[in-house]
């Protein structure tokens, strides 16, 4: 399954780097309805719980918060990402080949469907492309530590 | 009646005056805080002197382990702040808003910025250090990331700063804190308070520096 994910995320990221505008679209261009839907109640979940952090344009805190746009560390592993939504994260990780050692506060309270939103979300703008990320794939995600 | 009347025009009036007074100059930041008049005798004659409030004696340690007082910033503009590294909530946000301050004057050799932590058990030296340079602030000339005994801070945030810091078990964090960014002129009296989570509050700030920057008034105070 994992080996299945990276290897359509693979071939995403070839198929993303064909035009430098796609960084710039946002959730208007979305194109399937029920993705697009996901993306705008994720949209306001991620300025309610994570924009603080992340902020706003996903673009991180210099070397001390990694960046969410054109983050490899996002699209290596989706679940590890749906893992880390929920339950934070502590100790150093690798982004784009740079270390950053901040720990991430978790979101506990939030519900599947609320993390398949703004994982939909984040994972649809900023040159993303991924599609719609359901609820059932946040259960799955979130049953094993990655 | 007719005579309340009257009576509220002459306030109304002696209002406008005021205001025109110290307002007749938009390059003039007013100062804050409580104010009090004193009486003082000048060559045997009495006169009253109107005394500001100011920013009380400090000693904090920064990110290089070296004391940070009074004397560090005296005849400075500085811009004062309260966060802890660990802060989940708005600090990041005031960070990038501060990065944005740092880079418009951090070649003026009199103007400082002084982040204290309201955690210093967890925000030890070693690890503001470590902190700032991830900011990718190299040193501590401009930028000083102060620690010291918790009580203290929080004494010093609350009466000098007039802002929030404290302990509160409720918060995420651990910790109640205001994002305002305080303006501290040369003679350590407060000349503006700013949203620090709030980019047109921080421009604001970016603007009005200058004011306070290029004038030497008080230098010596």
């Amino acid at each position: 399954m994992k080996t299945a994910i990276s290897s359509l995320l693979f071939l995403l990221i070839i198929a993303c780097k064909g035009g430098d505008d796609n960084q710039n679209k946002g959730i208007s261009n979305i194109k399937d309805l029920k993705t697009r839907q996901y993306a705008i109640q994720g949209q306001q979940l991620y300025l309610q719980y994570c924009s603080n952090f992340d902020q706003e344009d996903g673009t991180g805190l210099k070397r001390l918060i990694p960046p969410l746009k054109n983050s490899d560390y996002m699209l290596d592993d989706v679940n590890r990402s749906l893992y880390i939504i929920k339950n934070g994260l502590k100790g150093s990780i690798t982004v784009n080949n740079v270390e950053y050692n901040q720990p991430m506060p978790e979101n506990s309270k939030l519900s599947p469907i609320e993390v398949a939103q703004i994982a939909t979300y984040i994972y649809n703008v900023w040159g993303n492309e991924y599609g719609l990320i359901t609820p059932e794939k946040v259960k799955e995600a979130l049953s094993t530590a990655p | 009646m007719l005579r309340s009347h009257y009576l509220s025009f002459t306030i109304l009036g002696v209002l406008a005056l005021n205001a025109c007074q110290t307002n007749n100059n938009t390059n003039t930041l007013p100062i804050l805080g409580n104010r009090h008049v004193e009486e003082v005798i000048v060559d045997g004659k009495t006169t009253t002197d109107t005394v500001y409030h100011q920013i009380a004696e400090f000693s904090f340690t920064n990110q290089d382990g070296e004391e940070i007082t009074n004397e560090d910033v005296r005849g400075k503009v500085y811009v004062a702040d309260f966060f802890f590294t660990s802060c989940p909530t708005i600090c990041p946000i005031m960070k990038k808003q501060m990065l944005r301050v740092f880079e418009a004057y951090k070649d003026n050799p009199d103007f400082m910025i002084l982040s204290h932590t309201i955690d210093p058990e967890y925000d030890t030296v070693a690890l503001l250090k470590d902190y700032s340079l991830r900011l990718g602030i190299e040193d501590a000339s401009t930028w000083n990331f102060l620690t010291g005994e918790q009580e203290k801070i929080f004494e010093i945030g609350q009466t000098s700063y007039l802002t929030t810091a404290m302990d509160d078990k409720n918060e995420p964090g651990g910790f109640l804190h205001s994002g305002a960014f305080v303006l501290i002129d040369r003679a350590g009296r407060i000349r503006g308070i700013y949203d620090g989570t709030k980019e047109t509050q921080v421009n604001v700030l970016i603007k009005d520096l200058p004011k306070l920057l290029n004038n030497n008034e008080n230098s010596n105070k």
